[in-house]
């Protein structure tokens, strides 16, 4: 029971942060593209929108500290097992992401959001670039610990005298940190999250162009985001393969929940379920739409290191299915349903993303930014991002159970020893009460600021002419 | 085991953080405890909170980096700690969040003022008042099996030493906000503030006394170091009462070396356990190399976030009035 709860806290925990920083990481991104346009060619344009990002911005990073915050803790009230466990690499990337990221980002963004007056332009940018670098150094370091509790390297287990895990020494911690899949999760997760405020920037543009106010400003904020966009959502393709390749290697388990395979498949003609119902009981499919080969295709053709053989293997689920002597079954497979479905989610979306980005690309080519039903559409699109990246994030975390070290710790000899049962559980509602209010107040602030923005210029601009009818 | 340097200079660093946090964070933590006496408007208010507004962040960094750092080089003392102190350190968190959240929103969310001034008060008061009480148990000793995870529940944290404590960090973070808002902030404010802080300078003055004699009764090997460090500390809380300016260097300097007479009485503990076993620097560490490695990062990156520290305090010098423009 504490287990379950646990687990259900990190969760909800977990994807209640996960709205947030993607959000600061892009907007990072693209507050310093505008800064860099502004600083080289001057139009005050730039700095409008870098303004109004850096608004939205604040708000997004308060929100995104909070709930990061109690992650923090979490690792030590929840799995204080874990932590001591896993606490030779922890200690190298948290304390990297605490002394190379958040004092970088906390303390430039001070200087983004106040300093406009009281800096000078290129001070103001290399801000800007700071925050950038904060942003995406803090997203490294956190994700090199999750892709090493994914494929672990580098590491030496030690035991205690019952033979259960004692604690994991790093022994070459250049291999534990760019373990096998940093990289591809770095690059994955990254231009999710250059995806998701990219998308919701040109969302922000679609609506000044809809609601014919601020046209400049929208159409500008409108074309530099779309681009973003659409660069970040087709190589988000590869880099997804890149991921799969990664399970495919090191998780086999996890890519036959992917892909829902019970039985082992060999050759290169492995067809590719694209929507099944899942009887996970009766450990079978009960409809399956497959597309022939694509399986063998995805898994056959590897682009680093180039590779090429369709004639692949991809193990079964009943595979890891392990009966012990006394008759007791032990399930070294991940829960199938949810990871199939959620997998299904985001490549879905991400297919999605892919196309509004073609239609885009060619509607501003052909300078049709006044096609109400294209703009209503991005600006539609805006929350489906957070869903991709929960459902990535499902797909990955679900899908290494029942290990939270894969392959070395299970979740469930990870946790605090002390847990009570009514704690955990008040704690997961008073944590939740909290976010859902404070995600509320966040969006009802940042919608005021996106309507009221350009407001205050026509206010400021009625204010100078008073005086010129006075004399 | 044998690597007794790497493990002396952590143990000084995760103080150093803690001093850091207090000297930086202490501010925000002092001046909401008691924001209801000292700010009477909305622009004193926000004279205080555009006081603050511009390092919340990077200052409260101080605490994820001595909690890190601690779960790093001593695994067991985070673990048993945060898994131990689970309730203690939920309320906590729970209270340091609404106050962060209200730094921000006081100044955006123009709808819900009062309920974000009230976050401010409580958001700080609590946890002003709890991080003393942990720091207390830690010092008195909590009670840990051979395993050395922590045996007892929530109400074995509330005894009257930790309380002590706990009101002595309260007073003493409320004096250090008070001499940072004479340097940061102009208006009525000012002079409330002076007048709590001969409040709470006394109390602290009065509280450190019974702690120094009751720490020194329940561990009599305390060396000369600790009269020497206890003295000092004394003598500087005298010395705001007479000294009419530059109070933030003297309460900067109270915080640094009560930090340091915490750590004189700990070492070599880091969490001293009831019974027989007790959490120290040397059976609780994690690997050399992990040690070396934590110390390059710290030694690589830490000169730059001094550095950037100092040119954001550089930038937004000058006193608040909250009449200023911020955004």
């Amino acid at each position: 029971m504490e287990l379950l709860l646990a687990r259900i806290h990190f969760a909800m925990a977990a994807t209640f942060h996960f709205i947030f920083p993607p959000v600061t990481i892009g907007l990072s991104l693209l507050i310093l593209i505008f800064q860099t346009l502004y600083l080289l060619k001057g139009k005050e344009v730039y700095n409008e929108i870098s303004k109004l990002l850096v608004k939205i911005l604040a708000i997004i990073f308060v929100v995104g500290v909070i709930t990061g915050f109690t992650l923090s803790f979490a690792f030590g009230m929840y799995w204080a097992k874990f932590s001591k466990i896993a606490a030779d690499l922890i200690g190298i990337t948290i304390t990297a992401e605490g002394v190379f990221a958040f004092f970088l980002e906390g303390v430039f963004l001070g200087l983004l959001l106040f300093g406009q007056n009281r800096i000078p332009k290129t001070m103001y940018w290399f801000s800007s670039l700071m925050v950038f670098l904060g942003t995406h150094l803090s997203a490294f370091f956190i994700l090199a610990t999750n892709s090493w509790m994914q494929t672990p390297a580098g590491h030496e287990i030690i035991r205690n005298a019952a033979g259960q895990i004692d604690k994991i020494i790093i022994v070459n911690w250049f291999e534990a940190i760019f373990n096998p899949s940093t990289i591809a999760r770095m690059l994955h997760t990254t231009i999710a999250c250059w995806i998701t405020a990219s998308l919701i920037t040109s969302a922000i543009g679609a609506y000044y162009l809809l609601s014919r106010k601020n046209i400049d400003l929208g159409l500008m904020i409108f074309r530099v985001s779309f681009i973003v966009f659409a660069l970040s959502a087709f190589s988000q393709f590869l880099t997804g393969h890149m991921q799969a390749m990664v399970a495919y290697k090191y998780q086999p388990a996890k890519v036959a929940a992917f892909e829902a395979i019970w039985d082992t498949q060999r050759g290169p003609n492995i067809p590719m379920s694209i929507i099944a119902i899942i009887d996970e009981k009766n450990q079978r499919n009960i409809i399956n739409i497959e597309v022939p080969f694509l399986n063998s295709l995805l898994y056959g053709i590897e682009f680093f290191p180039p590779h090429f053989d369709l004639n692949i293997e991809i193990k079964g689920i009943k595979e890891f299915v392990k009966k012990l002597e006394d008759g007791t079954v032990v399930k070294e497979h991940p829960p199938v349903a949810i990871t199939y479905y959620t997998f299904r989610i985001m490549i879905f979306l991400g297919t999605f993303f892919a196309i509004l980005a073609l239609i885009g690309l060619y509607m501003l080519y052909k300078n049709k930014l006044d096609n109400v039903k294209f703009l209503k559409l991005v600006l539609y699109s805006w929350p489906l991002p957070f869903i991709s990246n929960t459902a990535g994030w499902y797909t990955a975390e679900i899908g290494r159970q029942p290990y939270i070290i894969y392959g070395v710790l299970k979740t469930k000899d990870a946790i605090t020893p002390s847990l009570n049962t009514s704690n955990v559980l008040l704690t997961i509602i008073v944590l939740l009460a909290l976010y859902l209010f404070l995600t509320y107040i966040a969006y009802q602030l940042i919608t005021k600021i996106i309507k009221e923005h350009g407001n205050e210029t026509e206010k400021a601009e009625i204010l100078s002419s008073e005086p010129v009818k006075e004399v | 085991m044998e690597n007794y340097l790497t493990q002396h200079i952590l143990y000084i660093v995760i103080g150093v953080a803690f001093f850091a946090y207090t000297f930086l964070y202490g501010p925000i933590l002092g001046s909401g405890s008691v924001f209801p006496v000292i700010a009477k408007n909305d622009t004193e208010r926000k004279a205080i909170l555009h006081s603050v507004a511009p390092f919340w962040d990077g200052a409260g960094v101080w605490l994820i980096a001595a909690a890190v750092v601690m779960w790093g080089a001593f695994p067991q003392s985070y673990a048993t700690l945060f898994g131990g102190f689970f309730l203690a350190l939920f309320i906590v968190l729970f209270f340091l969040l609404i106050s962060i959240a209200s730094i921000e929103l006081y100044l955006k969310d123009e709808k819900r003022k009062e309920m974000w001034k009230n976050a401010y008060f409580i958001g700080n008061l609590i946890p002003s008042l709890l991080f003393g009480v942990a720091l207390g148990n830690v010092i008195m000793g909590i009670p840990l099996n051979e395993d050395l995870w922590y045996t007892g529940n929530f109400f074995t944290l509330l005894r009257p030493y930790a309380l002590l404590v706990g009101l002595l960090g309260l007073s003493l973070l409320i004096t250090h906000a008070m001499s940072y808002v004479l340097l940061k902030v102009s208006g009525d404010v000012v002079e409330r503030a002076k007048n709590v802080q001969k409040i709470s300078n006394s109390s602290f003055l009065l509280l450190f006394v019974i702690f120094v004699f009751w720490t020194h009764h329940m561990f009599k090997d305390l060396s000369i170091w600790y009269w020497v460090v206890a003295g000092i500390i004394v003598l500087l809380s005298v010395a705001i009462f007479f000294v009419k300016e530059n109070h933030f260097w003297i309460s900067t300097a109270m915080l640094l070396f009560s930090w340091a007479l915490v750590g004189l009485i700990q070492y070599p503990h880091i969490i001293r356990g009831l019974g027989e076993y007790s959490i120290t620097l040397f059976n609780n560490s994690s690997s050399a190399l992990t040690q070396y490695a934590m110390i390059i990062i710290l030694v690589i990156g830490l000169p730059f976030v001094i550095a950037y520290t100092y040119y954001s305090y550089f930038v937004f010098r000058g006193k608040f009035s909250g009449k200023e423009q911020m955004y």
